[in-house]
């Protein structure tokens, strides 16, 4: 299993110009991985990642939004993923880092 | 005077709601709103109406477009938001899911209205410029079924 840092800092060579919603542990270690004025962090709202991603996605439009979620976070909000398959936009991108507790 | 028993239209709120400049509206689809308010926010094509799962999720989508710039609404029902008794005040309802909710926002210094007449949708349009201006968010609580 590859380590989420790891692969945050993978993911952070081939950023460009997107806005990255980062929640939780990867929130921690992404804001030192890629500082950038486009990271959309937060730790104190659990789960709500992928909305606020979406919302974002929503309101920039000509902007490619990814969000980086856990496992654990989606799982307190996995509506979300219902809610995001019905709008279907075209500039969201969602990944999910599986740590092997849930 | 409005009589109390005046209806108040969905449509008025509709109106109000695109007066206030708000272009998305996030709803938790139920059964009192669905009819009349919720078919014509999904039928005007100046709103986007995104249906949610859950009432959380509704508040992330909303903070996400707010911080591109653009203003959005969250109808939601909850025990109480928009099931409140005709005529009664929410506080002297016998429902303690009804009677908390004012007294909550008031703790949580959320400035909240009243919707129940068509008058009161005139409230809508400062109430939300208030919001955005202060940058905290404002409820409307709707009364009744709207028509």
């Amino acid at each position: 299993m590859m380590k989420r840092d790891e692969c945050l800092k993978v993911f952070a060579q081939h950023r460009s110009d997107e806005i990255v919603v980062a929640v939780y542990s990867a929130a921690q270690e992404w804001v030192h991985i890629s500082p950038n004025e486009l990271n959309y962090t937060f730790t104190g709202a659990m789960g709500q990642g992928s909305s606020h991603g979406l919302g974002l996605a929503f309101g920039r439009p000509d902007m490619r939004v990814i969000i980086l979620d856990g496992d654990g976070s989606l799982l307190m909000n996995p509506g979300s993923l219902v809610t995001i398959a019905n709008a279907a936009p075209r500039n969201l991108i969602h990944c999910v880092c599986e740590n092997g507790t849930y | 005077m409005t009589e109390a028993n005046e209806e108040l239209r969905a449509t008025g709120i509709i109106e109000e709601i695109k007066r206030a400049e708000i272009r998305f509206v996030v709803a938790l689809p139920d059964r009192t709103t669905s009819h009349h308010l919720l078919k014509g926010l999904s039928q005007d094509s100046a709103l986007r109406l995104v249906k949610v799962c859950k009432e959380d999720e509704g508040i992330s989508i909303c903070s996400g477009i707010y911080c591109c710039g653009h203003r959005a609404l969250l109808l939601i029902q909850y025990t109480g938001l928009l099931g409140k008794e005709p005529g009664l005040p929410p506080t002297q309802s016998g429902r303690y899911g009804l009677r908390i909710v004012e007294p909550v926002l008031d703790a949580m210094e959320i400035e909240h209205h009243m919707i129940e007449t068509p008058e009161d949708t005139s409230k809508i349009v400062p109430a939300v410029k208030r919001a955005y201006d202060l940058a905290m968010p404002v409820v409307m609580l709707i009364g009744r079924e709207p028509h």
